[in-house]
This record gives C-alpha cells, structure tokens and sequence, in this order.
C-alpha cells in the first residue's frame, strides 16, 4: 500500500516537474509571440499591398521622397556622369548621403559634407553636377547647380534686419557687390533696399560690371523692395563686380556689402557718379585697395608711384597698407578693405569721390 | 526570383559538396561561409572573380556526383512547424518589401555593389575612389557572397540578395535543432530582435544573423567535440563576417583547445588563412571611419567609470521585452536551474563565452569614443543576437535535463 503510495507521490513529482518545464516553455514562447505577432502581421499585410507595384514603385512608397529624388537626379545625369553629394546640414544626414551613394552607385559619387567644402575642393576629381541632400524639413535629394545650393541655403535670412534707405537719387553706382564664397565660414552677398516712394511706378535698370549683365524692375508706387543676394536674385550669378542702377523717377536706398557667413555686414556709400581722379586712403597692413573704372576706356592709374591701367568699366584689386594715394587720368572710384580680427570686413572710403 | 534560385542553390551545393568533405553540418551555412572566404582569398591574390565562381561551381558538381550524400530524412514535427511559420512569413516579406535598412545599404551591401561592379577587393571603391565607403576597412565575406548573387543575377539590385538574411536564420535554427533539442530551437525565429527588427534582423541586410550563425555553429562544434576542422572552418568564416568575429573566434578558440586537446591544429589552418587573408586585406586599403577599438584598448584604466553604465544599458536591452521577450532572462532563470540539478558541466562552455564576450564587448563600450548610452542603444541588440545560440544552448540543456529525468523515472 505505502509502496503505491509512493509511486503515485512520485509521478505527482515528475509530472509537476515536466508541467514546469512546458509552462516555462510557452511562457517564454508566447513572451516572444506577443511582440512577433502583431508585428509580423502588419509586414505581411504590408508585403500584401506592395505586392501589386513595381519594385520601383514599391522602394517610392517604403523609402519615400528620398528615393524619388535620388531617381530623379539618376535620371537627369548623363551616362557615367559622375555627381557630388553636397549634405545640409552636416553631418547630421550623412546617412541620407550615404543612401543617395548606394542607390547612384556605379556611378561615381564624392561626398561632401557641406556647400564649402565643395566650393573649396579644387580637385579635378570635384564632380560639377551635384545631388543636394536636404533634411532641414524632410529628407529630400534634389539636383541643383552650385549657385542654386548657395540660395537655397542663404534663403530669405538677412544680416541687416531691418534695412532702411540713406540716400535718394535717380542713379547710383554701389561701388562693390559680390556673390561669392570664400573659405568657410565666408559667404559674401550684397544686402540692398530701394524704396520708391513717388505716387507712380518707377522702372530701374541694374548693371552688373565688368561682365555687363543687365537686368530690369519695376518698384509700384510707395514699393519697398530689399535683396539679401543682390547679385544672385538680380543677374543669376555669382560674381564680383559693381553695379550701376539707373531709374525713371527718384527713388531712395541702400546697400550693404555682407559676409553672410559670418554674420557682418559694412555699408556701401551711396556714389551718383566717379569724380576724382587724385584720391588718398589709410589703411591697416594687408588691405586691399579697390579701383573702379565707371569709364568706357582704358584708365591709366598710379597707386603709390606704380603705374597700371584699369580696363574699361571694370574692377580691380592691389594690395595697400597705410596711407596709399592714387592717381587716374580720368575720374575713377577708390577704396580699400581690409578684414578685421573677427574675419568681417571693414572699407576705408575717401572723404569725396 | 533568380536570387533565391542562385542563393539556394549556389551555397546549398557547394556546403552540400563540401559537407562531404568535412562531416555533415549545415549545408547552406557552409557554403555560404566557404562561398566568401575563397572569394575573400582569390580575390586578395588577384585570381578573376568569374573564374574562381565557375570552378566553385563545377567543384561542387562534380563532389556532389562523385561522393554521393546520404540523403538525410528531414525530422517535420510540430516543433518543425513552430518554427517554419515565421521564417515563411519573413521569406515573403524579404520578398516583396524593399530593404530599408541602415547598415546594409550604407555599409555592407555598397560594398556588395562595388565587388560585383569591380571584381576586386581593394580596387578603386576600396581607396575611395568612385564613391564614399564610410566602413572601408569592414569584412568583406558577406559582400562577397552578395556580389555573388548578384553577378549570378547579372543585376547589382539588393532585391536579389535579400534571401541571404532568412535563409541563414533557417539554416541556424534547422542546425541547432540537432543540438539544442527541436523545441528549444523552435524559439529562435520568434525571437522579435530576430523576426521584426528594423535594424539587424533578418528582413534587413545587417551582419548579426550571419554572425549569430557562424559562431553559433562554432560554439554547437565545440559542444559535438568531433570535428576541430568544422570548428576551424565556423571560426574562419565568422573572423570574415564582422569586426567583432575576430575577437569572438580567439574566444572559441580558447575553448577549443580545451576540448580538442592537439587535434586543434586542424582548426588552425582555416582559422590563420582567414586572420592573414583580413590582416592583409586591411593592410591594402585605407581605413574608413570606423573606430579602432584596438587603439584604443590602453585607455580602458582611464575608462572604468564607463563600464558600470554600459553593463546597466546592455541589462535593459536584454529585458526590453518587445526585442527579447523572457528570452535572456529565461536563460539565466535556466542556468540556475542547471546549477541547482548539479548540470554545473553543462553550464561551463556556454557561461564561458557569453560572460567573455559580454565581457569585450563592455570593455570596447567603456574605450569607445561614442557617448556610452547612445552606442549600448544602437548595438547591444545585435551584440547579444550573436550570443543567442550559447543561451539557446543553457535552454535546451535545462529542459532535456527535466525531460530526462521524466524519462529515466
């Protein structure tokens, strides 16, 4: 009796002992199973849906915009043309370039990690079509050329925040305006405002010198209008010159000569036309004198003793320390410039042009 | 579809020929690894990719007709089943979902592309020279195989490799079935870190499942005691699969020459080709940016102070239920178990390698130049998938020992 007393005692044991071992099994199973279930069940149901697109189609709705764009720069280059991966911001989305590399590849990408460092990349290796990577708002690849990236990533941000006129007049030169990149951080744009304030429409023409590009607008009565990349937003270009704007009517403005990336800003005089022709500047050690020839001729011109001749309409740098005088045939605009200790630019003006 | 014709066949013939040489192991896991690594080793010596396929090829044909394999009768029980589902819901969706993964666009399958387009492994992709490769100095076995597939598929498109990544989770789970008992290995595939993660399961294109694979057949070699040219071979192709495989190999080798006494030589051979073969690799191409753990080891007394908070991070991945379920905490709840039956033995190879490389890689946390929190958070997941198949291991030994004794009563 006590014997199967025993037995059954030990049965009870075993099988308690083979109950555990299942329950901790399925308790471990369904641990796994209530996070695998519902998630392997909406892939599949995804993998369901997807499975009536194109494979094309199906990585557009799972990878999204990013992809569309990198297909479409695919699309736009030439065969074997090789592309420049240019990242705003970095590095934050380098994974983003990354993407754009692999799904380009074979063809030949170089990744840079921002606008400068491409603009500064003098490699014959540096690729002109660029595929711009820009996750400010969402992930998008775009293809742009290089001036369209730097207005892109200029945008509608000011330096001067709230420009106001200091001159009026009917035409005006701006004795130097730029669009252009120098290294990192410097990024030099011209900021500018014009406000007609007569009754009726006043028609402006803008001239670019010396490339002589021209362009018009029309500012409606009492129209304020303000450029943060003169340059650019007029012509298309980036480049370094001096404009002469001429209008129908009076009109009121200012510009300012800006190094956007750095956040300063100098303003230019207002100059309705070049007057003299014996001009003397002082300036610190390592400043470059700047001289614009508004004349349609060659202009012989001695600056400190030595003889040069400024092409027509054009504008020309020499380096000046201290007290430089300059001398010209015809009437001529002068000024130098130097950069401060913070890197913003600062301009020595004669009293009288 | 031709991805899956060239991914099973390809690597099933050549492991299944080459099992006829080595013992029988799992047959796509070993053509998978010696697919790679004599690519890896052919193309270090500049012999043309097409080539060394083709006779890879016609090898394996010809092994296959010449020593015919028995032909094993596949075991399909209910834990067979279990196991199945989920591998064949992934199978499908690996199918028709695109990759969208990080890693293995950015780093591994880029790599791929490159081998397939150059037929070379330290041409100009790798001196950056047609494109940016931010992990250059990675191991190529994987990309390998990939470009494989897709020089096969005459197609650089990821869509045809993306079996490699459910297939070799099959192949593991099938393998381990022999050693950690059916039901215990019917887990692996419902492990979610496995199943449904975004980053490092087997619907991406990450290295971890290859990894998991690879030195989880080394570790199941150690455990069968009976082939060191086998073990040689897992520890090889794992040294060429990942940065951390190098580590984790002397690791297995370590034990190995415990269990396999001189016979460890046998191991060597393959094992020393595969460190020379990356020792040389990585000797010819620049160094990407990835990070030199190595370099950076003598720092590790200035960066004990980081150890604490990456044990404490690596813990709360382990009990982060929607990745592990009870997974890891099961384990340890049946190493004590084992402990308390007096299966101590059972328990020494197993704790051996997972508190040892548990162990590295802390340490390779506390020396990294990354913010601790932010590095445990993208890869203590895909750390502990590559100790999954030791846990597996204390599982499966705890409930053969409850079985057992059931049985013996």
């Amino acid at each position: 009796m006590s014997g199967k007393i025993r037995m059954r005692e030990r049965d009870h044991v075993l099988d308690r002992k083979l109950t555990t071992s299942v329950v901790a099994y399925v308790l471990v199973f369904l641990s796994l199973a209530v996070s695998t279930v519902p998630r392997l069940t909406s892939m599949t149901r995804e993998a369901i849906v997807l499975r009536q697109l194109s494979y094309k189609q199906r990585r557009s709705r799972v990878i999204g915009p990013l992809y569309d764009g990198i297909a479409s720069v695919r699309a736009s280059l030439r065969s074997g043309e090789p592309v420049a991966i240019v990242l705003n911001p970095a590095p934050r989305n380098i994974g983003e370039g990354l993407f754009a590399g692999y799904y380009l590849y074979p063809r030949r990408t170089k990744l840079y990690f921002s606008r400068a460092a491409y603009n500064q990349d003098a490699s014959p290796s540096r690729p002109a079509a660029i595929a711009y990577v820009d996750t400010r708002a969402s992930a998008e690849v775009r293809r742009l050329s290089y001036a369209e990236v730097r207005a892109e990533e200029i945008g509608n941000d000011f330096v001067i925040g709230d420009a106001r006129p200091n001159a009026e007049s009917t035409s005006f030169i701006v004795p130097i305006v730029a669009s252009s990149d120098g290294p990192a951080p410097d990024v030099y744009t011209t900021e500018g405002v014009i406000v007609n304030e007569a009754g009726v429409p006043s028609h402006i023409a803008f001239e670019l010198f010396p490339s002589r590009r021209r362009t018009e607008a029309t500012l409606g009565a009492g129209e304020r209008r303000t450029w943060n990349d003169a340059v650019y937003q007029l012509f298309g270009v980036n480049e370094v010159g001096w404009m002469r704007v001429v209008a129908d009517g009076k009109v009121r403005f200012q510009f300012w000569f800006v190094n956007h990336g750095r956040r300063s800003a100098a303003s230019l005089p207002p100059i309705e036309h070049a007057a003299a022709r014996h001009i003397c500047l002082a300036s610190p050690p390592e400043s470059k004198l700047w001289i614009v020839n508004p004349n349609e001729r060659d202009v012989a011109v001695s600056a400190n003793a030595t003889n040069r001749t400024v092409p027509p309409m054009s504008i020309v740098s020499v380096p000046a320390s201290g007290e430089t005088c300059v001398e010209s045939e015809m009437p001529i605009i002068a000024f130098a410039s130097w950069r401060e200790k913070g890197g913003a630019t600062n301009f020595a003006w004669p009293d009288k042009q | 579809m031709t991805g899956l014709l060239v991914t099973t066949i390809a690597f099933a013939v050549i492991g299944l020929a080459l099992c006829r040489v080595v013992g029988s192991t799992s047959p796509f896991l070993l053509g998978l690894g010696s697919l790679g690594m004599t690519l890896y080793v052919a193309l270090l010596l500049h012999v043309p990719m097409i080539s060394t396929l083709i006779v890879l090829a016609i090898a394996g044909i010809v092994l296959l007709l010449v020593k015919r394999p028995p032909s094993p009768r596949p075991t399909i029980d209910a834990a067979a089943l279990l196991m199945c589902l989920p591998l064949a819901l992934l199978l499908f969706v690996t199918a028709v979902v695109p990759l969208h993964d990080f890693d293995g666009r950015a780093f591994w399958l880029l790599k791929a592309k490159a081998i397939a387009t150059e037929h070379l492994v330290d041409g100009p992709f790798f001196h950056q020279q047609t494109t940016y490769d931010a992990r250059n100095r990675y191991p190529l076995l994987v990309p390998l195989d990939a470009a494989a597939v897709m020089v096969a598929s005459r197609d650089l498109d990821d869509q045809h490799v993306r079996w490699l990544y459910p297939m070799t989770l099959l192949g593991l789970a099938i393998h381990a079935r022999k050693w950690i008992g059916a039901w215990p290995a019917a887990l692996l595939p419902w492990i979610p870190q496995f199943a449904v993660t975004q980053d490092g399961g087997v619907t991406s294109a990450y290295n971890d499942v290859i990894v998991a694979a690879f030195a989880g057949c080394a570790f199941l070699e150690l455990v069968d005691r009976r082939s060191p040219l086998r073990f040689g071979l897992w520890l090889a192709f794992l040294t060429l699969t990942k940065s951390e495989g190098l580590p984790y190999a002397i690791v297995l080798v370590a034990a190995g020459v415990f269990i396999f006494g001189k016979r460890i030589a046998a191991s060597l051979l393959p094992f020393t080709t595969a460190v020379l073969t990356l020792l040389i690799w990585r000797s010819r191409v620049p160094s990407g940016d990835e990070e030199n753990f190595i370099a950076r080891l003598p720092l590790v007394s200035e960066k004990l102070d980081r150890l604490m908070p990456a044990a404490l991070g690596v813990m709360r991945h382990a009990t982060r239920f929607d990745t592990w379920g009870l997974f890891w905490i099961a384990t340890i709840g049946a190493a004590i178990v084992l402990l308390i039956r007096r299966r101590g033995r059972d328990l020494i190879l197993p704790a051996y390698i997972l508190s040892t490389m548990l162990g590295i890689y802390l340490v390779a946390y506390a020396v990294s130049y990354w913010a601790v929190r932010d590095l445990v958070d993208q890869s203590a997941d895909r750390l502990l998938m590559q100790l999954v198949v030791p846990a597996l291991y204390v599982i499966g030994r705890t409930q053969a020992s409850m079985s057992a004794t059931a049985a013996s009563a």
